[in-house]
């Protein structure tokens, strides 16, 4: 058997996940974790005036959960339809929050021009993770803040993930989006650049769908 | 680019269904016919340096 290439195409990848992210009613999935940005904002202390950048803001939860505590938010992510709905939301707030079309892998911002970066289930999903954290870190200005939620193995989207990739095995040297979730990986993505990490364990629930009829919710959560 | 989901048939895509069927069986608590599926994530907050 071939060794596995040591560059991949990652840009097919990435091609294929946004036409699959516009695809699904994911922003339907997104509400339900909502409480996860909300905690996320809490446990990076943010401050009335600072700048934050929501990396995969996705439907824009976590840049609208921010923006409510009184930052100066930009929300990004890569499927221009998400940033659409994200803004719509946002105005229905009347909060002002610049919501931006860009690559997590490649953000269209200069270096330290961020005083909190944070991302919800977004970053986590970029088929190069080194390059996807060290950009974190690049706008990240010296002494602020990264926060992050991710889906850990264990729990029921780690799962839900293995048992696709059992039936559609990941592309050749893409790792899998959830050992973002595992403690021990964060240290190694950022290394030396971080002074501190403090992690907690959450859960949060998939409870919107009701199960009776044609299984609706594996045919949406299946998509994810 | 789309080759994994094109080589994905039906047969494939009712496997993977079952499959995913099987495990919100597993993972719903909800103790009636809805869906309650908590999910375990790690919430993460670094200072840079």
């Amino acid at each position: 058997m071939a060794m596995q290439e040591r560059e991949p195409d990652l840009s097919a990848v990435k091609e294929r996940q946004q036409e699959m992210w516009a695809t699904g009613n994911f922003a339907r999935i997104g509400n339900n974790h909502v409480i996860a940005s909300e905690l996320l904002c809490e446990a990076a202390d943010l401050r009335a005036g600072q700048r934050v950048l929501d990396v995969a803001t996705g439907s824009g939860n976590t840049a609208i959960a921010a923006a409510r505590r009184g930052c100066e938010v930009v929300g990004m992510d890569y499927v221009p339809g998400w940033i659409e709905y994200a803004r719509k939301r946002a105005g229905m707030e009347h909060m002002e929050v610049a919501f931006e079309v860009g690559d997590a892998e490649d953000l269209p911002y200069p270096d330290a021009s961020f005083d909190v970066v944070l991302s919800t289930f977004g970053v986590m999903f970029a088929p190069n993770q080194e390059k996807a954290a060290s950009e974190l870190l690049r706008v990240c200005r010296p002494g602020g803040r990264i926060g992050l939620a991710n889906w850990m193995p264990d729990g029921f989207t780690g799962a839900m993930f293995q048992a696709i990739a059992k039936h559609v095995p990941p592309p050749p040297g893409v790792k899998s989006p959830v050992i973002w979730g595992v403690e021990d990986r964060l240290p190694e993505l950022f290394g030396e650049e971080i002074f501190s990490l403090d992690t907690t364990r959450r859960e949060s629930c998939f409870a919107t769908f009701r199960r009776a009829t044609s299984s609706p919710a594996s045919a949406h959560i299946s998509a994810r | 680019m789309r080759k994994a989901f094109e080589s994905f048939d039906e047969a494939g895509r009712d496997e993977l269904a079952k499959d995913l069927e099987a495990l919100l069986e597993d993972r719903n608590i909800s103790g009636d016919g809805t869906l309650v599926a908590p999910s375990a994530y790690l919430e993460a907050v670094a200072s840079r340096k």
